[in-house]
């Protein structure tokens, strides 16, 4: 279960990046995990809010998309959505 | 100024934090010649057990040291201490696994020169360690004959990163039913091809396989034949 560690790790990049670029709201965070990432998406979605509490991703909708092919690994932050 | 949705291409990996120290780490490990064996396993696999024996067994000729990381208290740190190599505890509260800035902090003050081969054994969880790089040159996974012969197939993930797979306390074998031949075949179907070791840290049987796997691996890291040379 440390997909709380992850989910806090997805809030720290997304907070850098907000503020070396001045980012307004963020509502959305796109990130993709393969099925060997090691990283369960209903326990990333279920830690998500916790993580999210009191940052640049308060309220942000966590958007999860498979890995590239079945048997990746990946584990990448894709986008974010800003309004 | 329109407050409309945009989106920001970011593409990164959610790790990169961890990735990058994991890297000035190896970079660090590999300027000062030192080894890194990272040991994963469930709890109970006998970690502790098989490190303790190793240190020992390496201690007249190398230089070794080890961290151990766990949820709670130093058992684990004063066990392997009494092997007589230098050993430090990471306890991790609540994190399951350990992450590469736990083993910087960890490891600061040591002086890496008079470091040979560094053992890292990580905390018991088949699932987690598998997506942190803490910067090892050989990720040891640990399989004990009385885990049943199905636990690589449960755990696809982790066996995935490892370098080799140690069937440990086969000194149990008999008395739990282990069927060694299911065993190998599920490991090497979740890892084609990975090398295997079957041995027993309390009766010495195939130990000393294990001790030149390692002197091995020291000896190509420092640029130096080990006593077995893998030839083409």
């Amino acid at each position: 279960m440390h997909e709380l560690s992850i989910a806090c790790e997805i809030v720290h990049q997304v907070e850098e990046i907000a503020r070396a670029q001045a980012l307004p709201r963020v509502v959305r965070v796109h990130v993709r995990v393969g099925a060997l990432s090691g990283v369960v998406p209903e326990a990333l979605a279920f830690a998500w809010p916790s993580a999210c509490e009191g940052s640049a991703c308060s309220g942000a909708v966590l958007q999860i998309q498979d890995g590239s092919s079945p048997q990746s690994e990946d584990l990448d932050l894709l986008s974010l959505e800003v309004e | 100024m329109s407050n409309a949705p945009r989106i920001v291409e970011v593409r990164t990996r959610i790790l990169k934090r961890n990735d990058e120290l994991a890297r000035s780490l190896r970079s660090r490990f590999a300027q000062h010649g030192v080894l890194v064996v990272d040991l994963v396993s469930g709890p109970g696999a006998g970690k502790t057990e098989l490190l303790t024996v190793t240190l020992k067994h390496l201690l007249p000729r190398l230089r070794v040291a080890a961290i151990v990381g766990d949820l709670a208290t130093e058992n684990d740190a004063d066990r392997l201490a009494t092997s007589g190599a230098p050993t430090r505890q990471i306890i991790t509260g609540s994190v399951c696994h350990l992450e590469a800035d736990m083993v910087e902090r960890a490891i600061a003050g040591w002086n890496l020169d008079e470091i040979d081969v560094l053992f890292i054994e990580n905390v018991g969880n088949l699932v987690c360690p598998a997506s942190y790089d803490l910067g090892e040159d050989l990720r040891v996974l640990l399989f004990a004959v009385t885990e049943g012969e199905d636990k690589p197939l449960k755990y696809p993930t982790l066996i995935n990163t490892c370098d080799l797979v140690l069937i440990t306390k086969v000194d149990l074998a008999v008395a739990v039913g282990f069927d060694a031949t299911l065993a190998y075949a599920n490991i090497q179907s979740a890892r084609p091809g990975v090398q295997m070791i079957t041995l027993s840290a309390r009766s010495g049987e195939n130990f000393e396989k294990w001790v030149q796997y390692l002197e091995t691996a020291r000896g190509l890291k420092a640029g130096k034949p080990g006593p077995v040379i893998v030839s083409k």
